[in-house]
């Protein structure tokens, strides 16, 4: 009796979550429901997965640490925008966006204008194409972009139009478009990153991509929800495989005493346990190759 | 968590992002609103987890709205422990900031003193050097 209940429940559960992917109109190629995907994925409970998927790449992050270690800026490192419509798949026009995305903050952050308004271009186009264009405010983008006072608000605007995007899918059961989104950001971060550090080596970005030992689990997480789809057991098979790579990388930790102190009014919290990066300059090339053949095969070169 | 009326919200979240300061790089924000604890109740306590980077000083500003009583408290966690927190000696801070030296994920916690009814934005950004 109570296992009748219980596959009542579910069927009902399952019934609603297709109607709920079914409107709006853009998941159909997916042979799943969030609702669904997220109970049977490693057994993790909702709320611990939730838990993962906050802010695990800001392209911001790593456009600022570029522009600190003054590297030049080059075009080169970005992906084109001549290619938009051969994104012709919910799958790939998702994993896009995250790209264009980081490639947006890297403009940003080098005040590059005239570049800008077209990967400004791509991104809304590719966020309608999703049926979220609401949260990017293109003529405001648009109008900052072209006045380079406006740095500033332009990068703010466009971060948070992309906050405000991912929180609306992750409430409304399109978690797996904000995971896809998420990867295309950080395989983008890291693609700028790693091809910086051929030309440009410094000590802070070499242990910024070590680093990343740390945050590719919380990725895989993330898009292992989805592996029932072939496209995402697919991309989560390309990422495990950079994983071996980063599993490499040898990170020590040293244990200090924090410190806090208050200033003008402010209180500030120094932290004295460090970390330590050792990764040798062969393992750094055999990741950097990594994430440029991933990041070509999704962008379609 | 509730959710706070949309034009309440945004001029909270704008005062709050002029509050941040100019050397600050907006990263992220987050809008919680509780009720009143009732008695015997655990204090409700929103929690994000997020990934922060070695040598990024990275600033948290929190806005707690007039509308309601309560006092927004932030605590910042790592996976084993409380790292820092805007409520020191009694005293509620507006902004802490926080020198990161090791890359991973922590976990903001926002909650209102006393477990009374609130509504705040905190702004995450780092600070430009």
């Amino acid at each position: 009796m109570l296992h009748s209940w219980f596959y009542g429940i579910v069927m009902v559960c399952l019934l609603f979550s297709c109607r709920n992917r079914s409107s709006t109109g853009v998941d159909d190629e997916f042979s799943f429901t969030d609702t669904f995907e997220v109970a049977d994925s490693f057994g993790i409970h909702q709320e611990v997965m939730e838990d993962i998927i906050e802010n695990l790449a800001s392209p911001v992050e790593i456009a600022g640490l570029l522009d600190k270690i003054n590297a030049p800026f080059s075009n080169t490192y970005l992906a084109s925008t001549d290619y938009l419509d051969d994104y012709n798949t919910t799958f790939k026009k998702a994993v896009a966006l995250g790209v264009f995305g980081a490639d947006l903050g890297y403009l940003n952050m080098y005040n590059i204008n005239n570049t800008v308004l077209d990967y400004l271009s791509a991104v809304k186009s590719l966020a309608d194409d999703l049926k979220v264009g609401q949260f990017f405010d293109f003529n405001t983008l648009k109008r900052l972009a072209t006045n380079s006072e406006n740095l500033d608000s332009l990068m703010f605007l466009s971060v948070r139009s992309f906050n405000q995007m991912d929180q609306y899918l992750r409430e409304n059961k399109r978690g797996h478009l904000s995971s896809l989104i998420m990867g295309g950001l950080w395989i983008e971060g890291m693609h700028l990153a790693t091809q910086v550090a051929k030309t440009s080596p410094h000590p802070d970005l070499y242990n910024r991509i070590g680093e990343q030992k740390i945050v590719i689990p919380d990725l895989l997480a993330l898009l292992g929800r989805y592996r029932k789809d072939p496209k995402f057991d697919t991309l989560f098979a390309d990422l495990e495989n950079v994983k071996n790579s980063f599993d490499k990388v040898n990170i020590s930790y040293e244990v200090g005493e924090p410190q806090m102190i208050e200033k003008g009014g402010k209180l500030i919290f120094i932290q004295n346990e460090t970390s330590h990066v050792e990764m040798p300059d062969t393992l750094l090339q055999e990741i950097t190759l990594k994430i440029e053949d991933l990041r070509n095969q999704l962008i379609g070169i | 968590m509730t959710v706070i009326g949309q034009t309440d919200q945004n001029d909270l979240f704008q005062s709050c992002r002029q509050q941040a300061g100019e050397d600050a790089v907006y990263l992220k924000d987050f809008v919680v609103k509780f009720p009143a604890a009732r008695d015997g109740q655990d204090i409700p306590v929103s929690k994000n987890s997020v990934i922060l980077s070695k040598n990024i000083v990275y600033r948290f500003t929190i806005c707690s709205s007039d509308q309601l009583e309560g006092e927004a408290i932030l605590q910042l966690w790592d996976d084993r422990r409380m790292l820092v927190t805007n409520h020191v000696s009694g005293k509620v801070y507006s902004s802490i900031e926080f020198h990161c030296q090791k890359t991973g994920r922590y976990h903001v916690l926002i909650s209102f003193k006393e477990g009374k009814a609130g509504e705040a934005v905190s702004i995450m950004s780092y600070i430009r050097d």
